[in-house]
């Protein structure tokens, strides 16, 4: 065999491990049109999540350049574990995630809403429940184990030394204040802005026991492997609040705007997010 | 004779009938199919159009969760609807996300094929957007199985053709017994109709009957006999012609003889024809150049017919009389003399045709014309006579001609010489009564003396008349071909006549105003010297109470803008009244009618004629007791223009142009 014939073959051979190689970098549109993935926590019904941040979606998409879509998951602890595993670009999510996803995921805290943010401890408005010892011994109906509001309500039940109370999880919040006049349990735990917006006719017959303090309500964390783009996600979000569209969005849904995160806000989400992280590492429920 | 079947009328029936069911079935198997393609076709978009928005809501939720597994499920129960084959739902990024019925890994199949039956498999592949709130969350696919209305289809098909295909079959045997009862009778004409054409002309007679076959047979037997009968009548018609065309051949050749006799005699007539013709273009011709010759004519000329009557007048006539031809046409004798002395004067009136016929046969030619004179449409002088015509058409003509300008020189020849005599005959009287006194009386020599001077000095007086009238005559003949014309300078000239002038004893010589311009005009020195000789002669024999005598170059230009000179003379003498001045250059005019002042008055008729040969002119003012100027107007020469060709008349004098002096 001649070697110009051997390296023939030789280069020959070597075509399909070129084509190999070479195959990925062909698709050039590939990387540039994968969607920026904003995730927003399921603190209601996917449909709702999703209307509500159309005018952030289309802001961003403007302002990006880049495809954008909005997403959801089923609960908040498949929320926390996607986030965990790194599947959200932009995640909107309580306090209490932000803080876990800052210290174990690498995720970058970028503001979160003016708007107060609080839990509820609320009971039917004709029931017999006065105070937390009231509670002894019956059900309470919250979100998912890893919402907030619910670790709130586990704590204030703890903090309450409320003996015997058993938890309920339901996937939406208009679930619990149903539930709760129905009498499935003795009362329900959700957030303040869930409670202004249910029907008024609902809202009329639910009773507030008693309130958290402040919180940490939804904060916006980027995920680590934008950070060469944080400045310019986090002008848009900025710019996004100066637009019609955006205050639009903000009085709809009674936000008060954006503004940036105190110092140690996030800290004192750190009991709260501790809670989360043994949530995760406890077996999914069959 | 045996023919194919389709060549006979009943297998081409049969056949036709056949083609045209067969068409009829396939439209109708075929238009079968195809409302149940259509009709199964709408239900099939009908029941997607309801599918795909029902399961496109369920699964809003789940893809915007991620939540595929609930996805995949809802997919899983939707394939229990009877009908769907597959269902998938692809991500944004077009992503299989969850898939039932579909194998895993393989690629879905396109939907842009739309609707169609005859896909393997049989399927119906449908794509709907999965959206909210205009966010593209995936797409979701899924295929209707079309495998019952395929069979339904081929069941159908299937049904038709053997269903056409056994009608085909009875029609066919149907029409073939059908035609064979009805083409029976056709076929025995049909065979006495091949007897016909292979020339039995008379086959023998076919069946008879009262329906169409039997009425058609017993037509073909009257025809066969008509033809016989037409055969024997043909025959006979085919001798009688042979014997007709022999009797025409026969004159046919008689004919060709007369015919070429008759060519002959007509060649002889068409070339005297064009013999004709040529003579009648030479008289047409000569009569053109004749009638040519009349209208350029200036003579008048009236030809009258046998009857006396005008018939023709050209043109030269009515521009000497003023009488058109259409005036006189048709007039007899009297009317047109009597409408022609209407246009004359009455003592030189038309005499009328008779007299100038007498004066036509005098002997000698001029009494043969009569002149008469017209005040109409001019003063003019006519001469007119008669031609007496031999012509059958013309009896005579009269011819008119106009000899106003004859007349006017003879005139003035008659005038000229009477002047001329007058003019000779005063000194010659003088001269001859005082040479009779010193040849019939004796006197002292001192009278003899005396009277010689006064025949010397009449002598001398009649020389000069007869050198200046053979001057002027010789002017007038030879209309300055004799002048020597060369560039001559004005100034120089009038010093040097002014130098040579006699001047009378006790005058004063001309004042000269010459300047020093350049003043050349070309001309014959000679001619031009006389001519101011003349002037300066008459300013000092009409100034006789003294007065100076001034001889200026002034510089003038025509009325065209030519530049011109002239030599003015100017003197303070007797001046003349404005009918002297306009008879001034008259031949023997003399403004001094005491006969004091010497001349023959022909001195400024030979100026003006010099100086008009020269085209210039002589300009002339004057009142009478304040003097008289007289300028001699010249063209300028031309830097290298050659001379002014002397007119061949008197130019007519421009109108006067402000002179000015030179050195005024």
């Amino acid at each position: 065999m001649s070697r110009t014939r051997r390296r023939t073959l030789a280069l020959l051979a070597l075509l399909p491990a070129w084509a190999a190689a070479a195959g990925p970098a062909a698709l050039p549109a590939a990387p540039a049109a994968a969607p920026l993935r904003i995730a927003v926590a399921p603190h209601t019904s996917a449909r709702v999540i999703v209307e509500m941040y159309q005018p952030l979606r289309a802001h961003l998409e403007h302002a990006l350049g880049q495809r954008v879509e909005v997403i959801t998951a089923p609960d908040f602890t498949a929320f926390a574990r996607r986030a965990m595993a790194q599947d959200y670009d932009l995640a909107i999510t309580t306090g209490h995630q932000a803080r876990l996803l800052q210290t174990d995921a690498g995720y970058r805290p970028l503001l979160t809403y003016k708007a107060d943010f609080r839990a509820l401890a609320v009971v039917a408005g004709k029931s017999p429940h006065h105070s937390a010892r009231d509670l002894a011994g019956s059900t309470v109906i919250g979100l998912s184990p890893a919402s907030l509001v619910t670790i709130w309500g586990q704590h204030w039940l703890h903090r309450n030394a409320v003996p015997d109370a058993t938890m309920r999880y339901v996937s939406a919040s208009d679930s619990v204040g149903h539930l709760v006049l129905k009498g499935e349990g003795s009362a329900g735990f959700m957030s303040l802005a869930n409670f202004q917006g249910l029907p008024p006719a609902l809202r009329e017959q639910l009773r507030v026991l008693d309130e958290s303090t402040s919180m940490s309500g939804r904060v916006y964390v980027l995920n680590a492997r934008h950070a060469a783009r944080q400045e310019a996600v986090s002008a848009a979000l900025w710019a996004f609040a100066g637009t019609p569209e955006g205050r639009a969005y903000f009085d709809r849904y009674k936000l008060g705007g954006y503004r940036a995160l105190e110092p140690r806000e996030l800290f004192a989400m750190e009991p709260y997010a501790n809670e989360v992280r043994l949530a995760l590492k406890a077996p999914p429920a069959k | 004779m045996q023919l194919a079947p389709l060549k006979t009328v009943r297998g081409r029936l049969i056949l036709a009938a056949v083609a045209i069911e067969f068409v009829m079935l396939a439209l109708l198997v075929g238009n079968s199919l195809r409302l149940l393609r259509d009709a199964m076709g709408e239900q099939a978009r009908a029941q997607a159009q309801q599918i795909a928005p029902v399961l496109s809501a369920a699964l809003v939720a789940p893809l915007a969760q991620y939540d595929h597994a609930t996805v995949q499920a809802v997919l899983r129960e939707s394939q229990a609807i009877k009908g769907i084959d597959y269902l998938a739902v692809t991500d944004a990024a077009g992503r299989v996300v969850a898939a039932s019925g579909w194998p895993a890994g393989k690629p879905l199949p396109d939907t842009g094929r739309g609707f169609t039956l005859d896909a393997s498999p049989p399927r119906y592949d449908v794509a709907h957007p999965i959206a909210l709130a205009g966010q593209p969350l995936g797409r979701l696919q899924f295929g209707l199985d079309l495998g019952q209305i395929v069979q339904a289809r081929q069941a159908l098909f299937s049904q038709g053709l053997l269903i056409a295909g056994g009608e085909l079959l009875l029609s066919g045997a149907l029409l073939s017994v059908l035609g064979l009862l009805i083409t029976r009778q056709l076929s025995a004409l049909t065979e006495a109709s091949l007897q016909v054409a292979r020339g039995r002309l008379t086959p023998a007679p076919v069946a008879e009957g009262d329906d169409d076959v039997g009425r058609l047979g017993a037509a073909f037997n009257t025809m066969s006999r008509a033809i016989g009968e037409r055969v024997e009548a043909l025959q006979r018609a085919g001798e009688a012609q042979a014997r007709i065309a022999a009797s025409l051949a026969e004159r046919n050749a008689e004919l060709q003889r007369t015919h070429i006799a008759l060519s002959a005699e007509n060649g002889m007539r068409v070339a005297a024809q064009a013999e004709l013709e040529q003579a009648l273009l030479r008289l047409q011709d000569r009569t053109h150049q004749l009638d040519e010759v009349l209208e350029l004519s200036p003579d008048g000329f009236v030809a009258f017919d046998a009857q006396g009557r005008v018939r023709y007048a050209n043109q030269g006539f009515q521009r000497v009389t003023g009488l058109g031809a259409d005036a006189v046409q048709g007039l007899d004798e009297a009317a047109f003399g009597e409408a022609l002395a209407g246009h004359c004067a009455p003592q030189a009136s038309f005499p009328g045709l008779a007299a100038l016929r007498q004066c036509a046969e005098a002997a000698d030619e001029r009494r043969r014309r009569v002149r008469i004179e017209l005040t109409r449409p001019a003063q003019r002088v006519v001469e007119t006579g008669v031609r007496l015509s031999r012509s059958a058409t013309v009896s005579q003509i009269l011819y008119v001609r106009d000899v106003t300008h004859e007349s006017e020189v003879d005139r003035m020849k008659s005038e000229f010489l009477s002047h001329a005599a007058h003019e000779l005959r005063t000194p010659m009287a003088s001269i001859f009564g005082f040479s009779e006194l010193l040849l019939k009386r004796r006197s002292s020599p001192e009278r003899q003396q005396e009277v010689l001077a006064i025949i010397h000095r009449q002598s001398q007086a009649m020389i000069d008349i007869i050198n200046e009238l053979l001057d002027l005559v010789r002017i007038d003949d030879r209309r300055g071909k004799d002048f020597q014309l060369e560039r001559c300078d004005l100034a120089a000239l009038a010093t040097a006549v002014a130098a040579d002038f006699g001047v009378p004893e006790g005058r004063e010589p001309p004042q000269l105003a010459l300047g020093d311009a350049p003043a050349e005009v070309r001309g014959d020195r000679a001619k031009l010297a006389q001519a101011l000789r003349n002037i300066l002669s008459n300013a000092y024999k009409y100034s006789p109470g003294g007065g100076g005598v001034r001889l200026a170059l002034v510089h003038g230009t025509a009325d065209d803008g030519a530049p011109r000179l002239g030599l003015q003379v100017v003197d303070q003498g007797l001046g003349m009244t404005p009918e002297q001045v306009a008879r001034v250059f008259e031949r023997f005019y003399r403004a001094d009618s005491s006969g004091n002042i010497p001349g023959t008055g022909l001195g400024m008729a030979i100026v003006k004629e010099i100086v008009e040969l020269h085209g210039g002119h002589a300009e002339l003012h004057s009142s009478p007791g304040e003097g008289t100027t007289v300028t001699l107007w010249l063209p300028v020469a031309a830097a290298a223009a050659p001379a002014p060709a002397p007119a061949p008349h008197p130019a007519p004098a421009p109108a006067p142009a402000a002179g000015q002096l030179v050195d005024a």
